[in-house]
């Protein structure tokens, strides 16, 4: 336990790096900063339309109102903004450079854990914008829906939702692992990214099948639907249920997958 | 002409090298504008919307989704050559360079095109939303596609020449293709948005993108409609080919690769 909290210590230090260094490079060019954080914002913008549009022509969509739609709405692109800061560039990179190329070796090669170096060395420091207004939208939701949100099922949110983020986190990582074995495999990443703008609309309103995909082999109801129906009290227990079952699955399957993988690396042209 | 017709066979190569990543990218657009039918299905489920059948609503997004890869691409590899300076090994070779772009983006484009509607057309006569349009339905609609292909790469290779300038001129081309995938009705039929809207962007070149193809070929506009649709993007394309012009030659000139 104690060498846990060493281990945790140190790698929360080497981010501390890591992210001073990436902000120092981003404020270098910071017309570049302002314009990359503006173009988040056109596309959640364009999404946020179709919402608002969806909701003038019904009032109600597969049991979720307005407000509440728009909470979805915002924690999809809360979640977005959190996994663009902290590792989705990193798992881009990984597909579409790092194994490639063989620069996956200088991770391997540090006294790191080499998924943490692999996920987290490049922090995408221009999504904290974004993620900030849409923090304040849900906020303001949050707000408007306190009358259904009680203490309780907010700390219930709050964990549920930190649970659903380690979730997301595994899947896109086990997923990332095809690169070991696929020379050109990035697009496996970006199939699953453009999923998750589904994210944001109930997962109740699909057919039967879709649901099941989307709790399970293409877990994006983890985005933002199952923390959400918490917050709002529809079906807890069986979302709980879900994150139950899936969290310890997917973090199986994270294991075997990474180091599977590995073992097939064999770094540039070897 | 032999030379861009080589770039063709290497990139047709290239696909099949890797076809695994490029059916995924195709399935990427497919399924996702498809589902968008799903979401304005399950609104249709609790309220009827005026102008919009079911039947309608799967057509729609299914062409969308088959008309989407004309105008979406990424144009990245424009950036990265005037940001590395790989741009002086194209410009002392003797042909053009935006020639060897259109091509290259051509034979992607055209194969997705072809795979969408092998699979895509049979998938709505699968599930039952299988119609007749007539010919000249089908001619203005296939009409349409060489014009949205060359306005969007037209304006993709402008936006991606701002690297001249820009150090990230990828945020500004994203910003462009989010816009431009709104205003061409692509996650959302343009006729439920109010319909000032839909008369004032008559006039851009957007609706022309998807929305006006799609309405020709379910039938719901008339051919008149669809002929002004096609002069007024050929319009557009005659100004984007300016403004492309006009910005890649200030950019080559202001361009410099300095130890490369």
């Amino acid at each position: 336990m104690k060498q846990l909290a060493f281990s945790f210590r140190r790698h929360l230090r080497i981010y501390k790096h890591i992210l001073s260094f990436t902000a120092k490079y981003m404020m270098a060019y910071r017309v570049s900063f302002f314009i990359r954080s503006l173009h988040n914002i056109f596309y959640v913008a364009t999404f946020f339309i179709v919402t608002l549009v969806i909701y003038q022509h019904t009032s109600v969509l597969g049991g979720w109102v307005k407000d509440e739609a728009i909470l979805l709405f915002s924690l999809v692109h809360i979640t977005y903004g959190i996994q663009l800061f902290l590792f989705m560039r990193g798992v881009e990179e990984f597909m579409r450079l790092r194994i490639k190329s063989g620069d996956f070796d200088l991770d391997l090669l540090k006294p790191v854990n080499s998924q943490f170096m692999a996920f987290f060395r490049t922090p995408w420091i221009d999504s904290v914008i974004f993620t900030l207004i849409v923090l304040i939208l849900f906020i303001r939701q949050t707000l408007i829906l306190s009358h259904q949100i009680s203490l309780t099922s907010f700390i219930s949110f709050v964990v549920s939702y930190l649970l659903c983020l380690i979730i997301w986190y595994l899947v896109l990582v086990s997923y990332a692992t095809v690169s070991f074995y696929v020379t050109k495999s990035e697009q496996v990443i970006y199939f699953i990214e453009k999923a998750s703008d589904f994210a944001q609309y109930p997962t109740n309103i699909f057919p039967k099948v879709i649901q099941q995909a989307f709790l399970t082999i293409l877990p994006i109801a983890f985005v933002a639907y199952v923390p959400s129906s918490i917050l709002l009290g529809k079906d807890v227990q069986k979302m709980w249920t879900m994150i139950l079952i899936i969290l310890p699955i997917s973090f199986i399957i994270n294991k075997i997958a990474w180091r599977e993988g590995l073992k097939r690396y064999s770094s540039a042209s070897s | 002409m032999k030379k861009y017709l080589l770039v063709i066979k290497i990139t047709a190569q290239e696909i099949l090298q890797y076809r695994f990543n490029f059916l995924i990218h195709v399935l990427k657009y497919a399924l996702s504008i498809s589902m968008m039918a799903l979401v304005w299905l399950a609104v249709q489920a609790e309220t009827n919307i005026e102008g919009l059948t079911p039947e309608s609503t799967v057509r729609y997004f299914f062409f969308a989704a088959i008309l989407y890869g004309l105008s979406n691409f990424h144009t990245w590899y424009v950036e990265e050559d005037i940001k590395q300076g790989r741009l002086s090994k194209y410009l002392t070779k003797p042909y053009n360079y935006y020639l060897f772009g259109f091509t290259n983006q051509l034979t992607y484009t055209a194969t997705e095109l072809i795979i969408k509607l092998l699979v895509m057309i049979p998938l709505l006569e699968f599930f039952g939303f299988n119609f007749t349009p007539s010919l000249a339905q089908i001619i203005f609609f296939v009409f349409y596609m060489p014009l949205i292909y060359v306005f969007s790469f037209l304006t993709q290779f402008t936006v991606a020449s701002m690297s001249f300038w820009l150090k990230d001129a990828y945020s500004l081309r994203w910003v462009s293709l989010s816009i431009s995938r709104f205003l061409a009705g692509i996650i959302i039929p343009l006729n439920l948005l109010p319909e000032k809207f839909l008369n004032f962007s008559f006039f851009l070149p957007f609706q022309h993108l998807a929305y006006t193809p799609i309405q020709v070929i379910q039938g719901n506009v008339s051919l008149q409609y669809a002929s002004q649709g096609m002069l007024i993007l050929s319009f557009w394309i005659a100004i984007a080919w300016i403004i492309k012009e006009k910005t890649w030659q200030k950019g080559v000139h202001s361009y410099e690769a300095i130890g490369i």
